[in-house]
């Protein structure tokens, strides 16, 4: 299927060859001047921090997205993705982390989604020829024992893997790009997946392979690539890379300039909220944690860690499968975000989009959302209470808007998350959790709301926990820091080093 | 992506004229009402555009106008309820049996505000708890419902004649008939609710963004069954006013209901999506078809034609609501 003449010896260099590439979103240089190549039959993989730029990269070389600057060159051939169908026809192959497949039809229909063998009768489909092609693609792969008459959606995730990457390979796949496949997969499943690649890239493909997972990368990688703030800062061969030099390539220099304000939290401070032995059902082990009044807690973590869905649970959106929260030496009911509210805790959920703000609706009422019932008598809204909150807080923290009547969806985004953060200080939370408080915000309003943050805990004495997949962020404000990897606590230290709360995040060994 | 200030300044104004659009809207709608009236005037002056014409058409618009209220707010939160034309069909049949049997009209009020509120509450219970989508469960309680109606009348029409249901008719206040007043009232609390409660936000919340309004604290379990239950009380007590009106019980007397009731609702700039909407534009919708019945009525002018004109115009609201939105959106 995927046959690329391997006696091709005087091929003329690399499969696929992104030269100078740059892109930028609105504000944001996502990537600059950076080239890379990809040789047939080797499997090249791209590491980096959240928002580096590989999944930016990624798509430009699948054809969904356009670079600003640079060329994209095929097999010596220069040419023009302006769509993921132009990319495909070039021979590249994506198959990425959101589903591309229909889980009601089974695997043979999925293997060959759209391009099934037709019958010399029009409209019809010849099911034979289906079946024996969707075999023999299997088969190339090392999959003879997938059952072709099986949904897909009932199969587990690594076979539903499987046959993505099985229904990528169409005929005349030159490249394979996959970002993060083994996210959602345990150690033993991601092997597999591994095994399969390499099978795929001993056919002569070329593959590009996007991922946070450093032991896989190690294991199969050919030469590494790192990117950091949409640079390429280093490549390693086969046996050049290790870890560390992964880890320090992708972090650089800590920028860790600004004067931290100091809190004054020891020992004998009040706690806030105690956490013992909480475990969920999608990522947390057995963790401990520990909030006091008056500090700012960074939690830090990579995807999957159980940093993602710690928030939520704490907040009681999410039920924990064990543990206890206890807030002002009272065990609070699990997986009741009444109850989580009634005790003080406010929670600022990580996609102020889809889970925060209500786009059409004014700001002022965004900021009153959750304090309406205060701001009512007998079920009636009091407009000039409303009014006014809406106003002190629009003031507070300077949200730049002419009139708060004005729907929130005008807002840049920094001024959309500060809408968000006064809807929670504006019911007056003594707990404040905030979950990637200022992902997509500019600088200066990044910079207000960190100011923000440690007025509050400091001055006011508010217990502020920050979750968040920014390493320089988490560093920058915290007075102490909790990493997670695996569900766990791998370090909890009051100024690590970026070094330490680095492996503490990616590596096995706890610092 | 950050947007510049003029951008910004740009889409509010389009953002506080898409509020304007809804007053736009509503005065498309007004609009389109008057033009109506001109129109019908101009067949008959006689009879168009006097006070018993106008009491007439409300009059008319009473069942109608209490059931598009309880659905409008329905709809914005997000749900949606199609079995309110058959729980109408069954309180006719209900109270005509009851009736027969001599009962109290009083009590037989009552016991349609039970079955109407039971049934909301069934309906509510599914869609909530189970989680069943509401177009999918209302329809399967629809046929339930509509297949009782024909079953406990075996199909039958019955004629009722009470008292209390004469009172209901005939009883004016300064002219205006009672059931007038009462489905003013009702549209009015309606909006009242809507504008100015705790309540009538969190319905645009729940139908807005369902986990904003979750994480925000704010229940998205007891509203919605609540507005279930409202909606169905709302079909029961049009049930009981369509029996005051026709003074007869039949099982068929639903069906062109829910056709009229969700158009209404639609007609009025009240999005299916959820999040959007007003008791305001319902209202107007109401008066424009109540308007074109009463018309097609007098006029003796066939009444499909009616059918199909309320599609035309209920299709041209939908693209135009549609056009904007995506001109709205594609910046």
């Amino acid at each position: 299927m995927v046959a690329i003449d391997q006696e091709d010896g005087a091929r003329k260099g690399p499969i696929l060859q992104l030269k100078s590439i740059s892109k930028r979103y609105g504000g944001v240089q996502a990537l600059s001047d950076v080239s890379i190549h990809v040789n047939a039959g080797e499997i090249l993989c791209l590491v980096g921090e959240n928002g580096a730029g590989k999944s930016t990269l990624a798509a430009i070389a699948a054809g969904l997205v356009s670079p600003d600057s640079g060329q994209i060159i095929v097999d010596g051939e220069e040419v023009v993705l302006n769509s993921p169908r132009a990319a495909e026809v070039a021979g590249i192959r994506l198959a990425s982390q959101e589903l591309q497949l229909c889980p009601e039809l089974d695997v043979m229909t999925n293997v060959l989604l759209g391009h099934y063998p037709r019958k010399k009768i029009p409209f019809l489909v010849d099911y034979n020829s289906m079946k024996r092609k969707a075999e023999e693609r299997l088969s190339s792969l090392g999959l003879e024992d997938i059952d072709l008459s099986q949904n897909v959606g009932e199969m587990p995730v690594v076979y539903r893997a499987f046959v993505q990457i099985a229904r990528s390979l169409t005929p005349g796949a030159k490249v394979l790009i996959t970002d993060e496949p083994t996210s959602p997969m345990s150690d033993i499943e991601a092997t597999r997946l591994l095994k399969l690649l390499k099978t795929i890239c001993d056919q002569g493909v070329g593959i590009i392979f996007v991922s946070h997972r450093l032991d896989e990368v190690l294991n199969i990688a050919d030469r590494v690539l790192v990117l950091r703030d949409g640079k390429l800062v280093d490549e390693m061969g086969k046996n050049e890379g290790n870890k560390e030099r992964i880890v320090s390539s992708m972090l650089g220099h800590t920028s860790v300039d600004s004067v931290r304000a100091s809190s004054s939290v020891n020992a004998d401070s009040e706690i806030a909220m105690k956490v013992q032995n909480l475990s969920t059902a999608n990522g947390i082990s057995e963790t401990d944690l520990t909030l006091k009044f008056g500090e700012i807690l960074g939690v830090y973590g990579i995807a999957g860690s159980g940093r993602d869905s710690l928030g939520m649970t704490l907040f009681g959106s999410n039920k924990p499968t064990a543990g206890k929260i206890i807030v002002g030496g009272n065990e609070i009911k699990l997986g009741s975000i009444k109850s989580a509210m009634d005790v003080g805790i406010g929670y600022v959920p990580a996609e102020r989009r889809a889970q925060g703000l209500l786009l059409e609706r004014s700001i002022k009422e965004n900021i009153t959302l959750a304090f309406l019932r205060k701001l009512s008598k007998w079920g009636l809204i009091q407009k000039k209470s409303e009014t006014e909150s809406g106003q002190l807080w629009v003031d507070n923290l300077s949200v730049k808007t002419e009139n708060m009547e004005n729907p929130v969806l005008s807002l840049s985004g920094g001024n959309q998350q500060k809408v968000l953060l006064s809807r929670w200080l504006l019911t007056g939370c003594r707990i404040l959790i905030l979950d990637d408080p200022t992902r997509g915000v500019d600088i200066g309003s990044k910079l207000e709301i960190y100011e923000l943050l440690q007025r509050l805990a400091h001055k006011e004495k508010v217990a502020v926990l920050v979750i968040s997949s920014d390493i320089e962020e988490v560093l920058k404000i915290s007075d102490r820091i909790e990493v997670m990897r695996n569900g766990r606590i791998t370090l909890s230290k009051t100024n690590p080093t970026q070094q330490e709360v680095a492996r503490a995040a990616y590596l096995e060994e706890a610092s | 992506m950050s947007l510049t200030l003029k951008k910004r300044n740009k889409i509010a104004k389009e953002k506080k004229g898409r509020d304007f659009g809804s007053v736009l809207r509503s005065q498309g709608l007004l609009l389109m009402l008057i033009l109506m009236v001109i129109f019908f005037r101009i067949q008959d002056p006689e009879y168009f555009l006097t006070f018993d014409n106008a009491i007439t058409i409300l009059v008319g618009a009473t069942a109608l106008g209490i059931m598009a209220s309880a659905q409008t707010p329905l709809i914005i939160s997000g749900g949606i309820d199609v079995s309110v034309g058959s729980v109408v069909a069954l309180t006719t049949v209900v109270v005509g049996k009851l009736l027969a049997t001599g009962m109290a009209s009083w009590l037989v009020v009552v016991i349609s505000i039970l079955i109407g509120t039971s049934i909301g509450l069934l309906n509510g219970f599914i869609v909530v708890q189970l989680g069943v989508n509401p177009f999918i469960t209302t329809l399967g309680t629809m046929s339930f419902f509509s297949g009782l109606s024909f079953i406990l009348s075996a199909g039958q029409t019955v004629s009722i004649r009470d008292h209390l249901f004469d009172w209901f008719l005939y009883t004016k206040v300064f002219k205006i008939p009672v059931l007038v007043i009462i489905v003013v009232f009702v549209m009015a609390l309606a909006y009242f609710v809507e504008r100015k409660t705790v309540v009538g936000r969190n319905i645009f919340a729940i139908g807005g963004n369902r986990e904003a309004a979750r994480l925000s604290g704010i229940s998205t379990k007891m509203l919605p069954l609540g507005l279930y239950v409202v909606s169905s009380l709302s079909a029961a007590l049009a049930g009981v006013v369509l029996v005051c009106q026709l003074g007869s019980a039949s099982p068929q007397l639903g069906t062109s209901y829910l056709l009229s009731v969700v158009t209404a609702v639609i007609l009025g700039g009240t999005s299916l999506a959820g999040g959007r909407g007003s008791i305001a534009g319902t209202a107007i919708a109401v008066g424009i078809l109540a308007t074109l019945s009463n018309g097609f009525a007098h006029l003796q002018l066939p009444s499909y034609g009616q059918t199909t004109a309320l599609g035309a115009a209920l299709i041209i609201a939908v693209l135009v609501d549609q056009t904007s939105l995506k001109m709205k959106n594609s910046k």
